[in-house]
């Protein structure tokens, strides 16, 4: 049994650690997006995707804090809008695959038809289920066109449709989307 | 590089391609790269890849729409020319 002092200054300790942690991450969260900023650009073969490691190890409550805590940041208007989804996405990529979640980036295109520019999408995935997304991209680019061997899916997505800027299944991933993002999944429990 | 009429070619290996909503998608995998094409060229699209020789790609095309013969022609070369400089295409080597 640990004595009240004993306990205070482990908690102490795991504070400290969360904190470096933190600083850590959000120093790592800006170089990726600099270089994403500035080099990747939309260059997918420029793309340096990080391997499923334990980098970022520490309890499932706090994960789920940093990765709230930067996706709000990286939702910030000061970052541009353009692309907004892609820098986002890279980003929380490599966070998340630090953390030992084996997440792969998707990347929806489809075009409005005649002249018109195209749109597209960038968002993340973990076994094929859509993470981190307020809707599901797969309603409105359901096509998958091929996988690369470095975990980065293509999508076509449908033609301009009013219904699909309505959302029409109205289909809204878990509200709680990032504490779940730790939750152990059919029955097994998700590497720490 | 000049296009002969009893040349094949096919797509390049970093290419992948899928009809989606009858309608011909190019990808680029590597750079990423979505390419979509008009009705001339996803039938010219088509036929290079079920291994039609230029010469064929033309007739289809003069079968299928109507332009000139010389139209057809050009047509079809340009768009090879097209593909080949953005790395898409290339010829396949005669057996």
């Amino acid at each position: 049994m640990l004595s009240e002092k004993e306990k205070a200054a482990k908690a102490f300790r795991n504070d400290i650690f969360n904190l470096l942690l933190i600083i850590r991450i959000l120093t790592n969260s800006l170089r990726l997006l600099i270089s994403a900023k500035l080099y990747v650009r939309s260059r997918i073969d420029r793309l340096k995707l990080t391997p499923v490691t334990t980098k970022y190890s520490t309890d499932k409550a706090t994960k789920a804090k940093i990765i709230k805590g930067i996706d709000s940041l990286l939702a910030m208007p000061v970052l541009g809008s353009r692309r907004r989804c892609f820098y986002r996405s890279y980003v929380l990529f490599h966070i998340l695959r630090n953390m030992g979640l084996n997440v792969s980036l998707n990347i929806g295109m489809r075009h409005m038809g005649g002249n018109q520019y195209s749109r597209g999408h960038c968002w993340l995935s973990e076994n094929d289920r859509t993470i981190l997304e307020m809707f599901d991209p797969l309603e409105v680019y359901p096509h998958k066109l091929n996988k690369t061997d470095r975990d980065i899916n293509f999508y076509m997505g449908l033609k301009e449709d009013v219904n699909l800027r309505r959302h029409k299944s109205s289909f809204i991933l878990q509200e709680d989307r990032y504490s779940n993002l730790f939750q152990p999944k059919f029955g097994q429990e998700v590497k720490a | 590089m000049p296009v002969e009429p009893d040349a094949t070619y096919t797509h390049t290996e970093n290419i992948t391609w899928r009809d989606v909503n009858d309608e011909v998608v190019v990808l680029d995998l590597k750079s990423g790269e979505y390419y979509t094409m008009n009705q001339t060229g996803q039938c010219i699209w088509r036929a290079l890849m079920e291994g039609k020789t230029v010469d064929q790609v033309k007739d289809l095309v003069l079968e299928r729409f109507q332009v000139e013969k010389d139209k057809a022609l050009t047509d079809v070369e340009e768009f090879i020319s097209g593909m080949m400089d953005k790395g898409l295409l290339y010829r396949t080597e005669k057996l």
